[in-house]
């Protein structure tokens, strides 16, 4: 894959960010879950950062057309790229970088950031999502399974609440309980307000970890889950609901509501 | 990880000295130790058929008694790989091959990277070690320490020597007897292992009689002058007798 | 003419003569017998009324006569195996003499394979008719052998991209009724695929008959970078009208497409995902050929039509196909014409010279089908120009000229009729070219055949 991977790349090097780049991801009112959200919503924070124009297309089949399996997805010319790591080394190799200007160590730091956010905020995300009976019989099956006809809905809700159950297996979070999961929120929480202190972004100017912790706690914000209090655990530490309404203010000119 | 944040709440605290945001980078390193190199750990140990076959298995066998060992360990082994599987994503057109060698391709970049965060600190947060260089340890000591067969990462973290001495450090902070003897000894490199110790032997040796000698003198020349050489432990290698840090 | 000579052996045993000279010899066996007589290889009966008595023993006189018509030809009645055998009632009861032999009177003989019985006629049959039967009927019983309950099958074949193996189970005549369970497996080089089917005659008419299947099918197909699952039940009624035969179906296939490389097209990928048809079709078939695979002469035709998404899923066309052929004898040869119309068109069965279904509208380098197409072609088969090894081993063999010319292309539904009919006609493919016919057995064909590819489209392979 890295042959696959720097082949890729040396092609996007050779064109410029073309004009009519789409962003691919589910439709926002009846489909997307929260998890989804919340990496779309990293994405397009982290093409505003960079001026890159790009054009949202919401289509009920995005998750089938990725190239991985996951959305978000660009179609930038003739290439398709998922999920925020690989567009970021895409978007890299075109020339724009958030994060040229950081040394070795802060460098070493965001990494290890991005995958704090990745290992905890995500898979708590997917967890009270399909592990919870309550949330996945309530909101999660019918609203993935919306855009198909019966027997179709049940049948691919049910297959997808399977594998990501079987995931969470895989990584140990199957069997933990509602209070375990708020406690590993909140030491994530903990951890990113610590490191963010009282500054306006991570690490002095926008960088793509701030777009990925923007992207999670905007939505876990905004989104009412029954019988979870995420909000809350979020509101103990003011300067990331700072830091939210910031990068709200700053990169969404255009959204007139900003419920943090 | 539950049992580090019960002791937490029970009030231990290794990382009281560190700031806040050093707290935090504890958290995130943590993680991205999590998610970068344990896959490619377990990879070594459980899923290479080398390792797995000749090391583990009669390892883990040994201690567990029949009929234990004859499917606990290759349980294990399936809960390892659906582990595997889903970190880094299953499609039709990637391999497996391709998914190994993502696995290690990130679990070399995060040694870098933890080689980059320790610099030429003895510890990664000052002189004291925290909760962070636990966790570093714990994962890199089987690396170092095992006599794996199927070596790649190994022999890089070998090729990073300020890793390999924190690792030293640690087990002599924490493991001190354990130190003593060099680690584990699988039946195979027995006599290996003797020469070890005795190597190791004389050169403890040879350090108690460094240090008698730094008291000495440093009690000859005034009192309370600099640390007893405790504070600093020794290093211990199997290329001969190191300088003490007494004077 | 040569002078005679005295024949003192016969003709050895398993020579070509044997049969030969019997005919010769027992040919005008019926010469002045005036009872019916019918002769099969070395079987004779002879027959007649009874009911006066001079049937009887006219019966008689023709039995004498061909004894001595056997014994001028110095032949003989095998006496033990005649026999007689009296049907109806009011049989005299006579007997009946062969070469001063009285002939054994039966009543159950085999005859080429048919036992005629004429059961006890002493008893009082009634009892065991059936409704509707008449005294003087006759009552037939086929004996026959049963198939097995269960068969198995292994095959392996060799498709249109993938070898595969294929294990199969039947549970014949399940019910009692004919009705048959069929379960396949199939493990291919790149998918598998599972089918369960029950199907169930009519009692009385077999052609009229019911199919409920299920299945789980997946392919590949790497010309547009595209694979398909295809999970379903269907349900078809086959009935005859006339000569035609006609199938209804009902089926419900969840289709999953998804991308075969990570280079597929965009278009491909925006047709990746879960779709749900629901779609009702009717097949109608007219078959005069004499041979499916390799046919000379005889009309096939076939219409279907599918309406999909009024029954349900998210799917909705109307999908026409046709297709017909033509087969006709010459003295030295057949020719045949065929015109078929399919969505994705190239290849050895549709149009010979272009690589499997790539010919259309196509996005970088996937093939995406078309909206309407047509085929056609026109093919000289003659047996092979030196004839060797002929009859016999030669006659699979067929020399083969052939056109084959059609398009495709997708369609502006804005247009109207005559508008599509203007693009099919344009930008026409065709190939001609010749080769080598060889039918294995009735299952398959296998074509060796050079050809000259003609007006190909940018684009097409």
């Amino acid at each position: 894959m890295l042959s696959v991977e720097s082949l890729a790349s040396q092609m996007a090097a050779a064109e410029p960010w073309p004009e009519n780049a789409s962003l691919y991801q589910l439709p926002t009112d009846d489909q997307i879950l929260l998890s989804d959200a919340a990496s779309c919503l990293a994405v397009q924070t982290f093409l505003k950062m960079c001026n890159l124009p790009v054009l949202v297309v919401f289509r009920s089949s995005a998750e089938s057309m990725s190239p991985s399996g996951k959305v978000p997805f660009i179609h930038a010319g003739n290439h398709v790229v998922s999920e925020l790591g690989p567009i970021v080394q895409f978007v890299r190799a075109k020339g724009h970088s958030l994060s040229e200007s950081l040394n070795e160590q802060e460098k070493a730091e965001m990494k290890a950031y991005m995958e704090l956010v990745n290992n905890s905020l995500l898979t708590a995300e997917l967890y009270i999502l399909w592990c919870d009976k309550n949330v996945s019989s309530l909101i999660s099956r019918p609203r993935y399974g919306s855009p198909f006809p019966f027997p179709l809905d049940t049948i691919l809700a049910r297959q997808k609440q399977r594998e990501i159950v079987r995931r969470m297996k895989a990584v140990g979070w199957a069997e933990k309980t509602r209070e375990q999961v708020h406690d590993e929120v909140d030491q994530s929480c903990r951890a990113l307000s610590q490191r963010l202190g009282n500054h306006k972004y991570f690490f002095g100017s926008p960088t793509e970890l701030d777009a990925l912790v923007f992207g999670h706690l905007y939505s876990l914000l905004t989104t009412d889950i029954p019988g979870y209090s995420i909000p809350e655990i979020i509101r103990n530490y003011p300067n990331l609901t700072n830091f939210c309404k910031n990068i709200d203010t700053h990169f969404f000119l255009q959204s007139n509501t900003s419920k943090v | 990880m539950e049992i580090i944040r019960f002791l937490r709440r029970m009030g231990y605290k290794p990382d009281s000295h560190l700031s806040a945001k050093q707290e935090a980078d504890v958290v995130a390193f943590s993680a991205l130790i999590e998610q970068m190199l344990l896959p490619a750990l377990l990879h070594t140990f459980w899923v290479d058929p080398q390792n797995y076959v000749e090391l583990i298995r009669p390892w883990y066998g040994a201690s567990m008694g029949f009929p234990y060992n004859l499917f606990l360990p290759y349980l294990n082994r399936r809960k390892v790989i659906s582990r595997l599987e889903f970190s880094v994503g299953r499609l039709p057109f990637i391999t497996i091959k391709e998914t190994e060698a993502q696995i290690y391709r990130n679990a070399r970049e995060c040694l870098n990277l933890l080689s980059h965060q320790l610099g030429k600190q003895d510890y990664y947060f000052g002189n004291l070690p925290s909760t962070l260089d636990a966790v570093v340890f714990a994962h890199l000591a089987p690396l170092l320490r095992a006599p794996l067969l199927g070596r790649t990462l190994q022999l890089h973290l070998k090729a990073l020597p300020n890793l390999c001495r924190h690792c030293s450090r640690m087990l002599d902070c924490c493991f001190p007897t354990l130190s003593a003897e060099g680690g584990s000894r699988p039946e195979r490199e027995q006599m290996d292992a003797n020469l070890q110790k005795l190597t190791e032997l004389v050169n403890k040796e040879s350090n108690l009689i460094e240090k008698m000698d730094g008291n000495l003198r440093a009690n000859s020349k005034s009192s309370g002058q600099g640390k007893s050489s405790q504070q600093v432990p020794p290093d211990i290698s199997t290329n001969g007798p190191t300088p003490t840090a007494g004077h | 003419m040569s002078c005679s000579e005295d024949v003192s052996r016969g003709v050895p045993q398993g020579s070509v003569l044997r049969p030969l000279l019997f005919i010769i010899f027992i040919n005008d066996l019926d010469n002045g017998v005036k009872s019916k007589l019918s002769k099969f290889a070395d079987d004779t009966k002879l027959g007649g009324k009874v009911d006066i008595r001079e049937g009887g023993d006219q019966i008689q006189e023709s039995i004498n006569t061909c004894v001595d018509l056997a014994k001028y030809w110095q032949m003989e009645f095998n006496l033990s195996k005649c026999k007689v055998l009296e049907m109806g009632r009011n049989n005299e009861n006579r007997d009946y003499r062969m070469q001063g032999v009285v002939l054994e009177r039966v009543t159950q003989e085999k005859d080429l394979g048919v036992v005629i019985d004429m059961g006890d006629c002493s008893t009082d049959v009634t009892s065991y008719l059936g409704p509707g039967a008449r005294l003087d009927g006759l009552e037939i019983t086929f004996q026959v052998t049963e198939m097995s309950a269960l068969t198995g099958s292994y095959n392996t074949m060799v498709g249109n991209n993938e070898g595969s193996m294929a294990i199969g189970g039947k549970l014949s005549n399940m019910l009692g009724r004919a009705e048959r369970l069929v379960a396949q497996f199939s493990y291919g080089t790149k998918e598998t695929s599972y089918g369960l089917s029950f199907f169930k005659p009519q009692t009385g008419c077999f052609e009229r008959n019911i199919t409920f299947g299920l299945f789980d099918v997946k392919g590949q197909f790497p010309w547009s970078s595209v694979r398909e699952v295809d999970r379903g039940v269907s349900f078809d009624f086959n009935f005859p009208v006339w000569r035609t035969r006609h199938t209804v179906r009902w089926e419900a296939v969840w289709r999953e497409l998804s991308c075969l490389s990570r280079t597929a097209s965009f278009p491909v990928r925006e047709e990746s995902g879960h779709s749900l048809k629901s779609s009702l079709a009717h097949t109608m078939v007219v078959d005069c050929r004499d041979s499916t695979i390799l046919p000379s002469k005889g009309v096939y035709l076939k219409v279907n039509q599918e309406l999909a998404g009024y029954t349900g899923g998210d799917i909705r066309f109307l999908k026409e196909e046709m297709e017909l052929q033509l087969n006709r004898s010459l003295p030295w040869g057949c020719v045949s014409v065929f015109c078929s119309i399919l969505f994705f068109l190239g290849g050895p069965t549709t149009i010979r010279g272009f690589n499997m279904y790539s010919i259309g509208p196509y996005a970088e380098s996937d093939f995406l089908g078309g909206d309407a197409y047509w085929a056609a072609g026109l093919h000289l088969y003659t047996p092979l120009p030196f004839g060797p090894g002929r009859p016999g081993f030669g006659d699979i063999f067929r020399t083969h000229l052939f056109i084959n010319a059609g398009n495709l292309c997708s369609l502006d539904y804005g247009e109207g009729l005559r508008g599509h009919v203007s693009r099919l006609g344009s930008c026409l493919r065709w190939a001609y070219g010749a080769g080598v016919v060889l039918r294995l057995g009735n299952i398959a064909r296998l074509e060796l055949n050079y050809c000259f590819p003609t007006g190909v489209q940018l684009g097409d392979r």
